[in-house]
């Protein structure tokens, strides 16, 4: 089997939350060995939830769905970096690595001597990525931002939402996801770099900036015109009808866009009725001066039909179609399974079986071994400090007493699990499925039968 | 500093609209050499798509491309041509990378799928960008930024509770596949230089749209939840406020405590033990969005935005394009670049989502702008070592742009 990419590159992952730990799962999937260092004092707060079926259970905060999504792949170890042995630690094993990626704000690793300038005196060719809200320079780089205020400084904020209403935070965990996926191709830029010359750096990675790179074409509106651009609903400024449609069933929709007057014809055939005879509507001029009008005939038109099955015949015609899915559609979604994009992982009892999502890039003919189960909190101390940096028995045991390393965090809360039912009265769920695990195809008894097949 | 990171990389590129190009573009702006093929008659669509300056189309003046295609060399060529078909592949044989971001079916149409043209370069690594990927039932569909928001899932938990799901704005799925498909470039290169061979890079932006989900997804697989557009009720710290001058986002975070936020917020009816907790905040959420949404007024976005963040809760103002333009934390971090294009004059553009101390790219001083249409087909036939005539017989022009047609 042909070596994977990244394959004798180890990664540091002093990692919190989603976005770092996200930003580093592709990139253990493609054989980077990658060491997540925790704290038995503050584990990885991610670890916490979803727990399994809402129930919490025995070392809970091994548990967690996010943890699992984010951190499979990787070894771990619990490592109290308030310790000057544990730092002492932490340099040793940034001496024998290639890359450090953090997301602590600038001042923590600053003040506990771990930072760039230090690290590289330890290991002159090292890798350093901080991921931080608004970069490590300047008057805001100690301002605190999680995904959502990202997402407001940005601009997305102001630019999301209907054309008569005001600005829709969408997507609450959106700019930390966007964050990753960019410290993910920085890293990889920065081995290439190394790889090319030798050489190692320091990135300073800023969410605000990676937010704003992807509306540029909104900034270029500002600098073009110094006009400030504003919300749009589904709208497009070019192309019509280009929306969402009421479709039956209870909060249905389905998003119909037609971009070229071949796909107008090809719409055309496929409705067969009176109102889209309409000669006018046959250039994109005409359709766009129709837009209203357009769109209450479309909408009236859908809202007696199926989304899935609108989709099936407008796209079998050639026009651009697709239902608005929610999250029991996707992860049950055929094309999607096709591609094997989530992939179940067997988790041991309580977990249990459970999908998780495949890399965003998939290198055609390289074939990724099985995924490894994420850590459980300390599980490779011993690994890591004997194997990896030749501690004897003793000196680890003697470590472990001495509470520089351990298994078992400080504060063994999780938070408690959330109501279901209740959210689902209060209306912030669509639906409770019960059926859940059957309808993935993970109730322990189905993949048996599966197997038998 | 020896150079950027991908200094020497040699990069094709087939890509039109903005998932394509922004890979490229990511590529091109840490140093490799990308050469842009459009077609002759009207290039890139994104040409056609504004904004233009004072909203007059114009083909070298479309903003969307100005800013996609930074760094690029230009060229033209028909691939459907027999001539231009082998001019391409001309260039594949000493490039490191070919991207693509065609319909899966469009390539192999052209005779140009991977296995051919790894005859022809065995180390090449391609790219290719879709909006299904290039296996699964859905591969051939059509998809546009609004109908990968629908498929994805992102739409329907975006939005009003009683009202249509809503995308977020701009092209944000574009540029999410866009990102994703650099990270797989450098990936395959990488595998490549370390002793591997080259390969395909399979790329689905449908995919990326579900990947922002995140622990949506997780809240079912985990726990058979499924999440939609929230109610308002009893969450006003979730969402944007008004304040004297613009919204801003009056977070709590997870680090503060009630009884600061209070303080903070100088409200004294505030400290009331009935708001301690989250659920009595929700049970009385109507006395606390009161006092808060009159005490929002006093002072505008920006004056809240530096209040609280000094008392370390993470307000965030709800920013337009104008403040961005003038955020002293971008300007002091030099993120924006400046650089004369022969259409639109010199013009503010935004610069790279993260700086990198030994590799600082093409940014800064060192930008090119984006090509004209067959800007450089002289320079790149020449150096292939094709005549004068043979280069203006492969990259005759249309004069007149095609129509409008066509998104992705």
């Amino acid at each position: 089997m042909e070596t994977l990419p990244l394959s004798g590159i180890r990664i540091i992952e002093p990692g919190q939350v989603w976005a770092l730990p996200y930003a580093i799962a592709p990139l253990a999937m493609y054989g980077a060995e990658v060491i997540k260092v925790e704290s038995t004092v503050r584990p990885d707060s991610s670890r916490g939830g979803p727990q399994p079926d809402n129930q919490v259970e025995g070392d809970a905060w091994n548990h967690g769905g996010a943890y699992h999504e984010v951190n499979r792949n990787k070894l771990g170890i619990a490592l109290n970096l308030n310790t000057q042995r544990g730092k002492d630690l932490f340099k040793e094993l940034v001496s024998v690595s290639d890359v450090v990626a953090q997301n602590f704000p600038p001042r923590v690793m600053r003040n506990f001597g771990l930072d760039y300038p230090e690290l590289k005196k330890v290991k002159p060719d090292i890798i350093v990525l901080d991921s931080t809200a608004y970069g490590s320079t300047g008057p805001w780089q100690n301002y605190i931002g999680y995904g959502s205020s990202i997402q407001a400084v940005t601009g997305l904020t102001y630019l999301t939402g209907y054309e008569d209403g005001g600005p829709v935070q969408g997507g609450i965990l959106y700019n930390d996801i966007l964050g990753a996926l960019t410290a993910t191709y920085a890293i990889l830029l920065a081995i290439a770099h190394r790889e090319r010359t030798g050489e190692g750096q320091w990135i300073d990675l800023s969410q605000y900036q990676a937010g704003v790179v992807q509306l540029g074409e909104a900034f270029m509106d500002y600098t073009m015109n110094e006009r400030i651009p504003t919300r749009r609903g589904n709208s497009h400024p070019n192309f019509a009808p280009y929306g969402l449609y009421p479709c039956s069933g209870d909060d249905s929709w389905v998003a119909i866009t037609i971009t070229s007057d071949a796909e107008w014809m090809n719409f055309k055939r496929a409705v067969g009725e009176k109102w889209v005879d309409d000669v006018d509507l046959e250039s994109t001029e005409g359709r766009l001066h129709h837009r209203e009008k357009l769109d209450a005939s479309i909408g009236k038109w859908t809202s007696s039909r199926d989304k899935h099955e609108v989709m099936r015949q407008l796209q079998t015609a050639g026009v651009a179609c697709g239902a608005v899915n929610n999250t029991r559609e996707i992860t049950t979604d055929p094309h999607l399974s096709d591609r094997d994009f989530f992939r179940i992982s067997n988790h041991p009892a309580p977990i249990g079986p459970r999908p998780h999502a495949a890399p965003l890039f998939n290198l055609m003919g390289v074939q990724l071994p099985p995924d490894r189960l994420a850590p459980t909190l300390g599980q490779h101390n011993r690994h890591v400090l004997c194997d990896i940096l030749g501690y004897s028995k003793e000196e680890y045991q003697e470590l472990e007493e001495a509470r520089v390393i351990g298994h078992i965090p400080d504060n063994q809360g999780v938070t408690p699990p959330p109501d279901p039912e209740a959210l689902l009265r209060m209306g912030f769920l669509a639906e409770y499925d019960r059926d859940y695990k059957k309808r993935l195809g993970i109730y322990p008894g189905e993949l048996e039968e599966k197997k038998e097949q | 500093m020896s150079g950027s990171a991908l200094q020497g990389v040699k990069v094709i590129d087939l890509t039109h609209h903005i998932a394509g190009p922004y890979c490229t573009k990511l590529l091109a702006d840490f140093g490799a050499d990308v050469i842009k093929v459009e077609r002759p008659d009207g290039g890139d669509s994104a040409r056609r798509l504004g904004p233009f300056p004072e909203d007059i189309p114009h083909p070298e003046k479309s903003g969307l491309f100005l800013y996609l295609n930074t760094n690029k060399r230009g060229i033209t060529l028909n691939l459907k041509d027999p001539k231009g078909r082998a001019a391409l592949l001309d260039l594949v044989r000493d490039a490191d990378i070919l991207v693509e971001s065609f319909s899966p079916r469009v390539m192999p149409s052209l005779g140009l799928d991977y296995q051919t043209l790894k005859q022809i370069n065995p180390s090449l690594v391609m790219t290719s960008i879709s909006s299904f990927g290039q296996t699964g039932r859905y591969r051939d569909y059509r998809a546009t930024e609004l109908v990968l928001y629908a498929l994805g899932g992102m739409a329907y938990i975006t939005g009003e509770y009683h009202r249509e799901p809503v995308k977020h704005g701009y092209n944000q799925a574009q540029y999410l596949g866009g990102m994703a498909a650099a990270s797989g470039t450098v990936a395959a290169l990488l595998q490549r230089w370390r002793g591997g061979v080259g390969h395909q890079v399979d790329v689905s932006i449908l995919e990326c749209v579900c990947s922002t989900l995140f622990s949506t997804v997780l809240d079912y697989t985990y726990t058979g939840m499924v999440s939609r557009r929230q109610p308002m009720e009893g969450s006003s710290l979730r969402y944007p406020a008004q304040t004297k001058e613009g919204y801003i986002l009056p977070t709590p975070g997870v680090m503060g405590d009630w009884e600061t936020y209070a303080e903070m917020a100088a409200v004294p009816e505030l400290h009331d033990p009935k708001f301690d907790t989250p659920a009595g905040r929700q049970v009385h959420s109507d006395e606390v969005d009161s006092l808060l949404k009159s005490k929002w007024l006093e002072r505008t976005a920006q004056e809240w935005f530096h209040h609280a963040q000094e008392w370390r809760f993470p307000f965030a103002p709800v920013q337009t394009m104008a403040d961005i333009a003038e955020s002293p934390q971008l300007r002091e971090r030099g993120f924006f670049v400046e650089f004369p294009h022969p259409a639109v004059g010199t013009l503010k553009y935004p610069g790279a989502p993260f700086q990198m101390s030994e590799s600082p790219g093409r940014n800064g001083q060192q930008v090119r702008a984006a090509p004209l249409l067959g800007e450089h087909n002289e320079e790149v036939f020449s150096s292939l070592g094709y005549s004068p005539q043979a280069v203006a017989g492969l990259c005759k022009q249309n004069p007149v742009p095609s129509p409008i047609s066509g998104e992705g």
